[in-house]
């Protein structure tokens, strides 16, 4: 690049405003996608190690709420669509060399999956139903003995599900601070934390809730040091990378990100997790809240600072 | 074939033809560009160079914009040109998001829309539109696996650069005489 270089377009008037491509619906869809990927990867571990009868009511209401929480991330996504109309032309293709392809048929399987586990927990409030429905009462048959099968699906496709959400930016290649492979990883780890810290909330259960501590504190550990290699990683690539990278560490972004998302989000309820594990800090519902405030402000620090550096000059 | 355009900045004088050419034959809305025009000085005064270059899709050779598409409704053409199939896009503008060169735009009626490199003219054996109104013949289109070609012997001359290099998306817009 020469020393100094100054740049003017005709088009500035109309864009050089920087008109965001993405607005609020993307984060609150990848928050979304990322919470139910989180949900049942917790809920598939649970079922694996724990067996399907010691599934506690918490357990159940999360696995309820994951396709609630999904439509609702679709439903974001799809106010997002500017030709609405052809929203369904998402599955007369599949492309695998677009991640949007590959997660839309994912949400697809997604569904189903959630729909067997919810059939195969023991649940009181389904019981009066199988007797008004021999159907449901055959399809909830098939469920319970495949469950170990379902919970083994709920693992891949909450990894999948998880993973797309990051892949999703970081494939786009004209944002420099979305260029890198660990944002899949980083939306998995944030999303399987945020997924174990709406079931800290739902969780009255007290060693389970001991349980989800030390997952959360594990999975935040993951997520700080993939913060720290995604980062690491831009300022080493090249001037634009770190102009990119500077936006979440020094510029605008930076009191969200820095404050918000790592201190507030991450280091803060993964210590009073600690404290609560030795005792030192009675359990309380706002820590995990926290994580799910940070998950979600995570998305929109991501997705926004991202569109604000890119290759354009003009 | 492989479509190129090679846009000569020593002859750009930044007159906008290209602009309203295009708005015109492609009936581009108020307030979207399919091309624009760059101004870009260099250097410090007292030295300073002034380069002018009409920008537009870069027609990449590897697109994300085409990878990126989640229902094929960007696509490359038999030609080497990236185009869209309104019918197939959702407007989810993934291939927005993915140009490097913002060369894309929602058209009020919801599809994204962008340069074509005026493809239903060349199909006809005409120029671009911004080929044929550009007063300084600044602005060529041609076939480059035609060794015979004016835009192969241009760009046989050298002096060649394209936009936005680092984002490695191999693109068929060139740059000449435009050298640092």
């Amino acid at each position: 690049m020469a020393p100094n270089l100054e740049i003017e377009t005709t088009r500035s008037a109309a864009l050089a405003a920087a008109e965001r491509v993405w607005g609020w619906e993307i984060p609150i869809y990848l928050f979304l996608g990322g919470l139910v990927a989180g949900l049942m990867l917790a809920v598939s571990t649970a079922v694996l190690t724990l067996g399907r009868e010691r599934i506690t009511a918490a357990m159940k209401r999360g696995l309820l709420l994951a396709p609630v929480l999904l439509s609702l991330g679709m439903g974001a996504l799809f106010v997002d669509l500017t030709y609405k109309l052809h929203v369904f032309r998402f599955y007369t293709t599949f492309r695998a060399s677009a991640p949007m392809s590959l997660g839309s048929w994912v949400l697809l399987l997604v569904y189903p999956v959630q729909l067997g586990l919810v059939l195969a927990m023991p649940a009181d409030l389904l019981e009066p139903w199988l007797d008004r429905l021999p159907w449901l009462k055959r399809v909830r048959a098939l469920a319970e003995a495949s469950v170990k099968r379902l919970a083994w699906a709920g693992l891949g496709l909450g990894v999948a599900l998880g993973i797309y959400t990051g892949v999703l930016l970081s494939a786009t290649v004209a944002r420099p601070l979305w260029s890198s492979g660990a944002l899949g990883f980083l939306f998995l780890a944030s999303g399987a934390s945020t997924g174990v810290a709406a079931l800290m909330v739902l969780e009255r259960d007290r060693a389970m809730q001991g349980v989800f501590a030390r997952a959360d504190i594990t999975l935040i550990a993951v997520e700080l040091m993939v913060i720290v290699l995604w980062l690491v990683g831009l300022m080493t690539q090249g001037p634009i990378y770190r102009e990119a990278a500077q936006l979440v560490l020094s510029g605008p972004y930076a009191p969200i990100f820095v404050g918000v998302v790592v201190f507030g989000g991450l280091l803060v309820p993964a210590a009073l997790e600690a404290m609560s594990l030795r005792g030192r800090a009675l359990h309380s519902r706002w820590v995990p809240v926290l994580v799910l405030v940070g998950g979600l402000l995570l998305r929109f620090v991501i997705v926004y600072a991202g569109q604000d550096v890119s290759f354009v000059k003009g | 074939m492989r479509r190129v355009m090679v846009i000569d900045m020593k002859r750009c004088v930044g007159c906008e033809a290209c602009v309203v050419a295009c708005k015109t034959e492609n009936r581009v809305p108020d307030g979207k560009y399919r091309d624009w025009v760059v101004q870009e000085t260099r250097g410090e005064l007292p030295l300073l160079e002034l380069f002018i270059r009409s920008q537009r899709c870069n027609h990449c050779a590897d697109a994300p914009c085409v990878a990126n598409c989640p229902t094929g409704a960007s696509f490359y053409r038999g030609d080497g040109t990236v185009q869209i199939d309104r019918d197939l896009c959702t407007g989810c503008r993934a291939c927005m998001a993915s140009c490097p060169y913002d060369a894309r735009y929602v058209h009020p009626e919801g599809f994204v829309d962008k340069c074509t490199l005026c493809v239903h003219r060349l199909d006809k054996g005409k120029p671009t539109a911004c080929e044929e109104v550009c007063p300084t013949g600044a602005i060529l289109t041609g076939d480059l696996d035609d060794p015979n070609s004016l835009v192969t012997l241009r760009l046989k001359r050298g002096d060649v650069s394209v936009v936005n290099a680092e984002a490695g998306t191999k693109p068929n817009v060139f740059y000449v005489n435009g050298a640092r």
